[in-house]
């Protein structure tokens, strides 16, 4: 399998130890991958450089051997995206905001759009600022995968859903990888991570820690994580 | 390098904006062509000695002698450029400024439509809207000419002096755009985009009420319409070819520099 997502000794500088820092890692053609740490890690920043909205300071960053910023409008068209804070356009109901996006994403047929609508249950006839936190999550997932996407990127895709969602979204992550779509799924419910992921990462302070083969050990990875955590505290003291 | 489906989402945003604008524009043309009446004129001239400096400020100043040198005394100094300016605020707001501030740039950029299309979708918008603007008071303010006092409007003039108005309506437009393109967060847009055409306009202002500080109209972007000339039949190639080369730097370098800045969306 070759690799899809591909970053080299990538470092992106905020200062105060914020941002991500000689990050390399890469993940497979059809893999899941997890990529998991505490609040400001440096999660959002990886994917905002994925995403090319913003540039590394150096190393580099390619999806599919493209580099995610200059070719971000090549990559953009076959990958999905749901972003961790949704915002949407606040005069729009459900639906003409995933018919806008489904033309902005050239998309011909609403097929697909409509399927996961109701696989989620989704009524999208109501304006949206007016949703609540699910349903809103809702029309993100369904804006994310709705156009068959050959690389998908989510970032905590499953705040706010209740636990039947949860399950059905488990569900659509297995059926997509069984299709051999690759995934970067950040998460902090583990549960759905183990269900899913083939390998874990964990970030700390904007550094990798530790890349975890998820399916060779039924480990806990609670534990695995909380070690990782609390590792962090102890070098406070 | 536009986008069709963008560019009917800016007419919908846009549009409620535009008619609020264009109504209190259209509305200020006819009652200032209706005043075109030798008792109203009286009044005016009588406003005018009574209070200089407030009537100078709005650049109202002089005596008409036709209807065009009347419209350009009594909307050229201050309707035509505040609502106008007005418009482009809340436009460029809700053409870009208000996607990156909200963070929903970041939908539009995950749709495989590059950076430069999607800006360049908004900077068409942008130019089409004051065209559309400036071109609906053009019509009614020449309806109501025709309407009210057939045969005593100046067409050409009128044109001209609209087209120029055009001209310097877009460098402001192009001031905001490029602050928008800039900034990452609304409070900066409206300090930096909304403030400085405001600051130009209050220099203008001050400098109309003459003495020493007439100076300052050096530093102002309102000096390049010559209004009153272009009333009187004098041309303005040299302000217009400035004008609209300073519109097309300020939107190259917003374009320029939006497809190379970071984006915290």
């Amino acid at each position: 399998m070759s690799d899809a997502i591909e970053l080299q000794h990538v470092t992106k500088d905020y200062g105060d130890g914020k941002g991500v820092f000689d990050l390399s890692f890469t993940v497979k053609e059809g893999e899941v991958f997890g990529y998991l740490g505490p609040n400001g890690a440096g999660k959002t920043t990886t994917i905002r450089q994925l995403m090319g909205f913003i540039r590394p300071q150096s190393g580099s960053c390619q999806i599919f051997g493209m580099d995610c910023f200059r070719q971000a409008d090549q990559i953009q068209r076959r990958n999905g995206y749901l972003a961790g804070e949704l915002t949407f356009p606040e005069d729009m109901t459900g639906r003409q905001f995933l018919k806008f996006m489904a033309d902005l994403k050239g998309l011909k047929k609403y097929a697909r759009m409509e399927e996961l609508m109701e696989r989620f249950e989704l009524d999208p006839r109501g304006k949206i600022h007016k949703m609540s936190k699910g349903t809103k999550q809702k029309v993100g997932i369904v804006n994310a995968f709705m156009h068959e996407p050959r690389t998908i990127i989510l970032d905590e895709p499953t705040s706010g859903l209740d636990p039947l969602m949860r399950n059905r979204f488990v569900k659509l992550i297995l059926e997509e990888k069984k299709k051999g779509t690759t995934i970067l799924l950040c998460s902090h419910i583990l549960e759905e991570v183990q269900k899913t992921c083939d390998r874990t990462a964990i970030l700390r302070a904007g550094k990798l820690v530790a890349v975890e083969n998820l399916s060779d050990k039924r480990q806990n990875l609670e534990e695995l994580f909380l070690h990782f955590y609390e590792e962090e505290g102890e070098e406070e003291k | 390098m536009i986008s069709i489906t963008l560019l009917k989402r800016d007419i919908k945003t846009c549009i409620k904006p535009f008619l609020l604008v264009f109504a209190v524009i259209c509305m200020y043309t006819v009652i200032i062509v209706y005043m075109y009446d030798p008792d109203f004129a009286e009044m005016l001239e009588e406003y005018q000695q009574k209070m200089p400096e407030v009537m100078a400020a709005m650049g109202m100043t002089g005596i008409a002698s036709s209807l065009i040198e009347w419209m350009q005394i009594y909307l050229y100094g201050f309707i035509m450029m505040l609502f106008p300016l007005i418009f482009i605020i809340v436009m460029v707001q809700k053409l870009v400024m208000g996607y990156i501030d909200s963070g929903s740039m970041a939908n539009l950029l995950a749709t495989g439509n590059s950076r430069g299309e999607i800006i360049c979708t908004q900077a068409f918008s942008a130019v089409l809207w004051m065209v559309l603007l400036m071109g609906a008071v053009t019509v009614a303010g020449i309806f109501s000419g025709m309407w009210l006092f057939p045969g005593e409007l100046n067409v050409e003039r009128y044109l001209i002096l609209n087209i120029s108005t055009l001209f310097l309506q877009l460098v402001v437009a192009g001031i905001s755009f490029l602050c928008a393109c800039v900034c990452s967060e609304a409070r900066h847009y409206y300090t930096v985009g909304a403030g400085l055409p405001l600051l130009f306009f209050l220099m203008q202002m001050i400098s109309n009420m003459g003495e020493k500080l007439e100076n300052l109209k050096y530093f102002t972007i309102y000096t390049l319409l010559p209004a009153d000339k272009i009333a009187a039949g004098k041309g303005c190639m040299i302000q217009n070819l400035v004008l609209l080369f300073l519109a097309m730097v300020l939107f190259g370098s917003g374009i320029w520099w939006f497809q190379r800045r970071d984006l915290g969306i």
